[in-house]
């Protein structure tokens, strides 16, 4: 027997098998639930409570930015500022979530990423907002240990998703290259045939 | 035994799982589900617990694939996987296995020397149902030809030797099977 045929004795031990499609569709479900990572129950907890928390942000701070600079009018521009970023981190949050809450799945490349990039800003402003205060706080050193603290936290952070991206870039470049190979190998085949 | 174009496309596949691609992920079930069922449900005496067992098969693929080393071994990786999820569902069968594997005559067997072909499908399909399951399984494996006699070695974690001397028993206890059944038809 060649190789073609083969193919076609495997093809038609294959056809061979005859299953019962109740446990078949049922067994696609299930396949299809594991790839698309359905929110289930506790799964969607942390979305939530997400969800939760960033309302919350952009009530408070939104709130903070707008009313108190009106009641009290010596309300320093710098604590406006970080007011008004925390309510637009928390504004971000709440689309985030509420967008993985909607669609029901996660998306793996996407999603987590979008996620990192708002722990960087939180941190971030975190670290803005220490800054500022440890300015007016009795006690610097404390201030500075603060802001070492959150800087280091901002930094490792940061590397984290500098290494994800480097990663992803190192899968793209390796993907278009097999993309190469790949045509490269279907030309060869081509040839071989003819 | 796979092509080079084969290979890449392999490389490519486990690549894009990688990147947790959904479409990748669905290519690749939808390439190896019919080929893995075939395998399971040959180990497996009831349909039910082939297609849980391929559940799980998948559940391992999803979660493993990251530590992959070699993407072009993924024909022997998947039927390791499948085995594997068969036999810890099955845990008496696997004891049988090994008790046979222990009893083997490994002896050396030339395959040129056998003038013998299957070329009925469905006679191979309802022969392989009569045949012991360590010759069902390696025979099953054979017949798929996705896999090297090195790779199938590999996957029944057994010497190179005995996957020649045991595919050599199981062909002759198939034969031997359809030969009765022909008789009995006549």
């Amino acid at each position: 027997m060649n190789s073609n045929a083969y193919q076609s004795f495997r093809d038609q031990l294959l056809e061979s098998e005859q299953f019962n499609l109740s446990y078949k569709e049922k067994y696609e479900k299930e396949v299809q639930a594991m790839i698309e990572r359905k929110l289930t129950g506790i799964i969607k907890l942390p979305h939530i409570i997400g969800l939760i928390t960033g309302l919350v942000l952009t009530i408070f701070f939104g709130a903070f930015a707008i009313i108190v600079p009106i009641l009290e009018k010596g309300f320093p521009f710098q604590g406006r500022f970080i007011c008004a970023m925390g309510a637009v981190f928390g504004l971000i949050t709440v689309i985030v979530e509420g967008r993985i809450l909607k669609k029901g799945t996660i998306n793996l490349k996407k999603d987590y990423l979008s996620r990192a990039g708002l722990d960087l800003v939180v941190l971030g402003i975190l670290a803005i907002l220490v800054f500022v205060i440890s300015g007016g706080l009795l006690d610097r050193l404390m201030g500075v240990q603060m802001l070492a603290l959150l800087l280091f936290g901002e930094v490792a952070v940061a590397v984290a998703m500098l290494q994800a991206v480097i990663v992803r870039s190192e899968l793209n470049t390796r993907e278009k290259l097999l993309g190469i190979e790949y045509r490269l190998a279907e030309l060869a085949e081509q040839i071989t045939k003819k | 035994m796979i092509t080079e174009k084969e290979a890449i496309y392999y490389e490519l596949l486990v690549l894009r799982c990688r990147r947790g691609e959904k479409n990748a992920l669905e290519e690749l079930i939808r390439n190896w589900e019919r080929r893995l069922f075939y395998y399971v449900r040959r180990l497996v005496d009831n349909e039910q617990d082939a297609w849980d067992i391929l559940q799980e098969v998948w559940l391992k693929v999803i979660r493993g694939i990251k530590s992959l080393r070699e993407p072009r071994s993924l024909p022997p990786w998947l039927y390791r996987i499948a085995r594997n999820t068969a036999m810890s569902h099955f845990r008496t069968q696997h004891s049988k296995l090994v008790l046979i594997n222990e009893n083997e005559n490994t002896s050396y067997i030339d395959e040129n020397n056998e003038h013998f072909h299957f070329e009925d499908a469905e006679q191979v399909h309802y022969g392989l149902s009569r045949i012991s399951l360590p010759h069902r399984d390696v025979l099953t494996l054979y017949f798929l030809q996705d896999l090297s006699l090195e790779e199938i070695a590999e996957v029944l974690e057994v010497p190179m030797g005995t996957v020649k001397s045991r595919l050599h028993y199981a062909k002759s206890a198939l034969r031997t099977v359809l030969e009765k059944e022909g008789r009995n038809e006549q």
